[in-house]
């Protein structure tokens, strides 16, 4: 196997090849054929984008251990975390549904935290990878398309609007920190993954 | 930026991007791949059997679309009275009381995205082989879309999960799963696995694309 030149790119999308571009932060290249984005200059460092995900892990704690919502209906009180609700809808019979929800909803963007949590300490202490780096980083990929934080954000706003009618619905601290994670973890992966093995030996 | 001219093959690295010279070109004995020197993930023109998972899911996905509706995805007791409830009705309960963009929202999410992912990714699939050369930024740019809005379906997925868990006060009021839910989650699933399978780079390739 011989490698091409390190100046080289190919875009994922069509694999067309392309010189890499030099970007100033903020610039985005695109494909010459197929207009998908080739390359980020990115405007956050290592450091920055290590800060930003131990923020989201704790949050993610928040979001995982505090009540979604709060349901009030003649004087009796009705509250469930995320993982509450994973449980009553196994017991209701639908084990399906609640192992799509627990996934989606907690393991998927629990690992996405975390993983990044192994492998962005290394190389932005000493510019190193940690062992098996390349496995992580497949994971990672795996995780964020199933990662769904933003529609569950969605989702327990319009579940208080669809209660209004019914009982007094109030969202609980969870669903505050479904908004301030989804916004984390969107800037987070705008930093990316791909060009820290440019950064690693 | 201008591509390089007179390149020989080349292969870019799924995991790392690390761009390789494709040094068997006309194939490699069975048994044999190439790997990434850097991260050792195999490196291939396009991944294996792409359009045929991407018509299973589609097909699959396409069947169960019709239980998803068709089927209630929530009942609801209340005051003794159960009712069930599909995704169109949730969406009207959402108008009548109001709440207009977020009906516009759900039926967004759970209406008009898997309809349109399944009719596109069709498109997708079948024009790789019977029209390879059409249109093919448009294309390109209808895949990203599709890859981009997939999950939102799930929306409705975690409503019902969410307003089940709370609203349990026995015969006064409650509410639970219906059986059309399991066939939507389905939907919602096979629809992201088709995209995943499909491969873009087949749009643009040049020799006719076998199986």
């Amino acid at each position: 196997m011989t490698t091409a030149e390190n100046s080289l790119v190919v875009c994922e999308r069509c694999a067309q090849a392309h010189r890499w571009p030099s970007l100033a932060p903020g610039e985005v290249a695109h494909c010459t054929r197929c207009a998908a984005v080739l390359a980020r200059g990115h405007r956050l460092g290592v450091e920055t984008v290590l800060a930003l995900t131990l923020t989201a892990l704790i949050v993610f704690l928040v979001v995982v251990t505090t009540d979604v919502l709060t349901v009030g209906l003649g004087g009796q009180t009705e509250r469930a975390t995320v993982l509450q609700a994973v449980i009553r809808t196994w017991n209701d019979g639908e084990p399906v549904i609640a192992s799509a929800t627990l996934v989606t909803a907690v393991i998927a963007p629990g690992l996405w935290i975390v993983l990044r949590l192994y492998v962005l300490p290394p190389i932005a202490l000493w510019g190193r990878a940690p062992p098996g780096f390349g496995t992580a980083v497949r994971v990672l990929e795996w995780v964020g398309r199933w990662s769904m934080v933003e529609v569950l954000t969605v989702g327990g706003l319009i579940s208080i609007v669809r209660l209004a009618a019914l009982a007094q619905a109030t969202p609980g601290p969870a669903l505050y920190a479904l908004v301030v994670l989804t916004v984390l973890m969107a800037s987070i992966e705008s930093a990316g993954l791909k060009h820290l093995w440019q950064s690693i030996s | 930026m201008t591509p390089p001219q007179h390149l020989p093959p080349l292969l870019g690295c799924e995991t790392c991007g690390l761009v390789s010279l494709d040094v068997a070109p006309a194939g490699l004995p069975p048994g044999m791949e190439l790997c990434c020197p850097r991260c050792h993930h195999p490196l291939r023109h396009e991944r294996p059997a792409s359009l045929q998972r991407t018509w299973a899911y589609v097909i699959a996905a396409a069947i169960l679309y019709v239980p998803a509706n068709a089927l209630p995805v929530m009942v609801t007791t209340q005051a003794f009275d159960t009712s069930p409830h599909t995704l169109l009705g949730g969406i009207h309960e959402l108008w009548i009381d109001g709440s207009w963009l977020l009906a516009a929202i759900v039926f967004v999410a759970s209406i008009a995205v898997p309809v349109l992912k399944i009719a596109a990714l069709a498109v997708l699939a079948w024009s790789v082989r019977r029209a390879p050369r059409w249109r093919r930024l448009d294309r390109a740019r209808l895949f990203r879309i599709v890859e981009l809005v997939g999950h939102w379906s799930m929306l409705d997925v975690y409503v019902v999960v969410l307003l089940a868990a709370c609203v349990r006060f026995g015969s006064l009021a409650s509410a639970e799963p219906g059986p059309g839910l399991l066939a939507f989650l389905a939907v919602v699933v096979l629809t992201m696995l088709a995209a995943h399978s499909f491969d873009p780079r087949l749009i643009w390739r040049e020799r006719p694309v076998d199986g």
